[in-house]
């Protein structure tokens, strides 16, 4: 991942964060370059999360840099914030406020002048033109996940973090989330994904990187995984296994 | 840089607007008409007499006026600083910086300074702070010499408690969890140390007083050096609130806190600590125990269950055994929460007059409130130990598919709180009975009355929560809530007219049967065990129509 000279869309270095005695995530560094599709995988605990949330802004890091297009979120985390977006697992909406009212307030925020023009889009892409009138407590989880994901891509960021994307939503809205991955990596944003569904993190990353109890076990890219870990031809899931030193035992009889 | 930017005042009028559309569209329905309609019933019946008193003309204050005002000016600063140390103690300090999950989502990440989403905070409060101050403001007026000084009192006064919160909070990030806790104590220590030497202090004043009431020793601590000194922050508050006009002899008072309240506000901003991993936590805490709500109507959260603790398994009984069991298991290891709450709930009844007990024996001065004791645990132990209905709403499914039936579901279901209630009242009753000198012979024989009793008290919340089944804290704020206690008020007069039926079956017994306890006692277990059957039937119907789809689809 950290291969060209120019300005990563995000730069973390040396990123620790403690809890008492507990270290959730140790000296963590990696660099995502624009157009990049990063996987961000690891067991539960690993410190996934934690690390989304403090390239977010939203929690401190111990020690180390997190830096979002040059800007580092500590020092100037109005600059870092302006350029990325978070979704969460299982993200929170307004729920007395309407879908359309929620792309309002959204391109209030990131200063979108055509918001209505381009969230007709978005809505229409993730078929919840239907739905602009609902409020966000009507919708059913799939729906809300899409209108948070219409929210995200609503200011063109350059780098998504996007935390368990798919959960919830139907298989056409899967199609359209990955499609719309790719298309922004195209255009050049950065793009880092949380998932435990190694098989749809597999058709959509171009690099990955592999966390286990707060340690950086791998990153690079995809080929360089296999290569590493399983050889080239195994899947995400051997790698995986095999990165994380867990490997299953193979079923009876086909041993 | 904008201290509060546009966007952040878009989301505040959004809100502002969703709050009426909500209002307009539950206006739709004639369930809502008719809850609107009761809930401004009640407003008007609740205003109107405060908003006469507080228009008609009071030209000289009674000497009762100026004495209140008086004991205002004397009191209300401690009350202040009573709500500031409450915030101090009662959590690790960072409640006062919890938001909505989606603001957690859409504003953390934002592109908004630390203290632009503080004052966002601090404008939010800005309406809701100002018509509870306006309501109570009409209540106040009694103890005022003008309603607008009540008013503008009351708003500094609330604006006050909020940002000294706030401001507790910030400096608690600043200084680090433990050393914030080091230092919370410390201050809790302090605080309660000065309240028990003024408490002795006043003690000795009033024993050359005749009056020994607890308000007016708290009023001779508070006109101490000690009490004036503590107090100093405060006191404009309590002066503006009994000013006589704002513009007036209130002016100073009134600049003074304003003056305290700013200095808080710039602390706050001054301070600047990273509070933002802090404030996604508490607002984490703040949404579970708002789902702990939702899902339960009880008191949310808790402390660690005990799972050491192991209960055998009880015989099938039909399918009762096992769900009792699990009911039991639960209780029993949520008893040790149920217990602490209860101690405090006795420390606070008896604390005042055991304080005020001057040369009076305290067994007499403790009698009246064994029983009200008793009584509070009747009612509120179900809401503690939440081992019925209400908990389980969202394992109705489960319960609906057992192959049990429905009668043995509801029995089980009943049968242990009140059961885990009345072992808890039957010692401490008799402990009572024996050390207050109640004087009440046979007891024992009421064992099984009062068993009934908590059993239909317990069958009539159910039973009303099977007919409504409608969660608080989801849905249309001041129309549910009033819904709700409207069904509670139902409930309420339902079991008093039960426990009135048993009493007067009581009675008339003890005077037919030639004063006789026994006879009276075993007339009310009849009665109450016949009424508890009813509401147990009348339960079991619902709950074998209670369709959970349904239910689901009434929260939308």
């Amino acid at each position: 991942m950290a291969t060209t000279d120019s300005t990563p869309v995000l730069d973390v270095q040396d990123y620790t964060k403690t809890y008492d005695q507990l270290v959730a995530v140790n000296r963590l560094s990696f660099r995502v370059e624009p157009g990049q599709v990063v996987g961000l995988v690891g067991p539960n605990g690993a410190g996934k999360t934690t690390t989304m949330r403090a390239i977010a802004g939203i929690i401190p890091p111990t020690s180390g840099t997190l830096r979002i297009g040059g800007h580092d979120i500590a020092t100037e985390p109005v600059a870092a914030k302006r350029r990325l977006v978070y979704v969460p697992d299982d993200p929170k909406l307004f729920d007395t406020l309407t879908v359309e009212e929620h792309l309002q307030f959204t391109g209030a925020i990131y200063d979108v002048r055509d918001w209505r023009s381009r969230g007709d889009r978005l809505l229409e892409r993730f078929e919840l033109s239907a739905k602009r009138g609902a409020l966000a407590r009507e919708l059913s989880r799939g729906m809300r996940q899409k209108l948070a994901i219409c929210c995200a891509y609503l200011h063109e960021p350059e780098l998504i973090m996007l935390d368990e994307p798919m959960t919830g939503l139907d298989p056409l809205g899967i199609r359209t989330l990955k499609q719309s991955i790719q298309e922004h990596a195209a255009r050049g944003a950065g793009v880092l994904i949380s998932s435990h569904l190694l098989a749809l993190v597999e058709d959509l990353t171009t690099h990955l990187l592999i966390l286990d109890r707060g340690v950086r076990i791998f990153a690079g890219s995809l080929d360089e995984a296999k290569a590493n870990f399983a050889g080239g031809g195994a899947s995400l899931e051997e790698v995986f296994f095999r990165a994380t030193a867990n490997v299953p035992p193979a079923p009876r009889g086909l041993a | 840089m904008s201290l509060l930017p546009a966007p952040l005042l878009l989301l505040i009028a959004l809100r502002f607007r969703a709050v009426v559309r909500m209002f307009l569209r539950s206006m739709r329905t004639l369930k809502g008409v008719a809850v609107a309609i009761l809930v401004s019933l009640g407003i008007v019946v609740m205003v109107t007499p405060a908003l006469i008193a507080a228009f008609v003309p009071k030209p000289v204050p009674s000497p009762e006026i100026l004495a209140m005002q008086a004991r205002t000016i004397a009191l209300l600063p401690f009350g202040l600083l009573g709500f500031v140390l409450l915030a101090l103690v009662r959590t690790s300090g960072d409640g006062a910086l919890a938001f909505l999950q989606a603001e957690v989502d859409f504003l953390f990440p934002a592109p908004f300074t630390r203290r632009q989403l503080l004052f966002y905070k601090l404008a939010q409060r800005v309406l809701p702070l100002f018509i509870v101050s306006l309501f109570f403001s009409l209540w106040a007026r009694n103890l005022a010499q003008s309603w607008s000084s009540a008013w503008v009192g009351l708003l500094l006064s609330l604006w006050f408690i909020h940002l000294a919160s706030l401001a507790l909070a910030l400096g608690g990030q600043m200084l680090g969890t433990r050393r914030f806790a080091r230092w919370r104590w410390a201050l809790a220590i302090l605080t309660v140390g000065l309240v028990v030497v003024g408490v002795m202090l006043a003690r000795g004043g009033a024993e050359a007083s005749s009056d020994r009431s607890l308000l007016s020793m708290a009023e001779a601590f508070a006109n101490s050096s000690l009490g004036r000194i503590v107090a100093a922050p405060t006191t404009p508050f309590a002066r503006v609130i009994t000013s006589t006009s704002v513009l007036g002899d209130g002016l100073v008072w009134v600049l003074l806190a304003l003056l305290v309240n700013a200095s808080l506000v710039l602390v706050a901003v001054r301070l600047d600590a990273n509070w933002l991993e802090a404030g996604a936590e508490s607002s984490r805490k703040l949404a579970d125990r708002v789902e702990e709500m939702r899902k339960t109507g009880g008191f949310g959260g808790g402390g660690k269950a005990l799972v050491g603790l192991r209960l055998p398994m009880f015989p099938r009984l039909g399918g009762i055994g096992p769900l009792a069991w699990r009911q039991c298991v639960t209780g029993v290891r949520q008893g040790a929460r149920g217990l602490v709450l209860i101690l405090v709930m006795v420390a606070v009844m008896v604390a005042p007059p055991l304080l005020t007990s001057t040369g009076q024996s305290w067994s007499v001065a403790l009698r009246p409130l064994g029983g009200i004791v008793l009584a509070y645990m009747s009612l509120f132990l179900p809401q503690i130990l939440r081992l019925d209905f209400r908990a389980d709403v969202d394992r109705m499914d489960l319960l609906k598919g057992l192959p049990v039936a429905p009668a043995a579901v509801t029995l089980a279901q009943v049968l242990v709180p009140a059961t885990l209630i009345t072992a808890l009242q039957i010692p401490l009753g008799l402990t009572l009975n024996v050390t207050l000198s109640w004087g009440i012979p046979h007891l024992p024989i009421w064992i099984p009355a009062l068993f009934l009793g908590n059993l239909l008290n317990g069958a009539l919340e159910n039973l009303a929560f099977l007919i409504w089944p409608v969660r608080p804290s989801r849905g249309a704020g001041v129309q549910l809530a009033m819904s709700q206690m409207l069904g509670q008020i139902a409930k309420m007069i339902a079991l008093m007219i039960g426990l009135g039926l048993a009493a007067g079956a009581a009675a008339a017994t003890y005077f037919a049967a030639g004063s006789s306890v026994v006879a009276a006692a075993g007339s009310a277990t009849v009665v109450l065990l016949v009424e508890a059957a009813t509401v147990v039937a009348l339960m079991t119907r619902r709950f074998a129509r209670f369709d959970p789809a349904m239910e689901q689809a009434s929260e939308g």
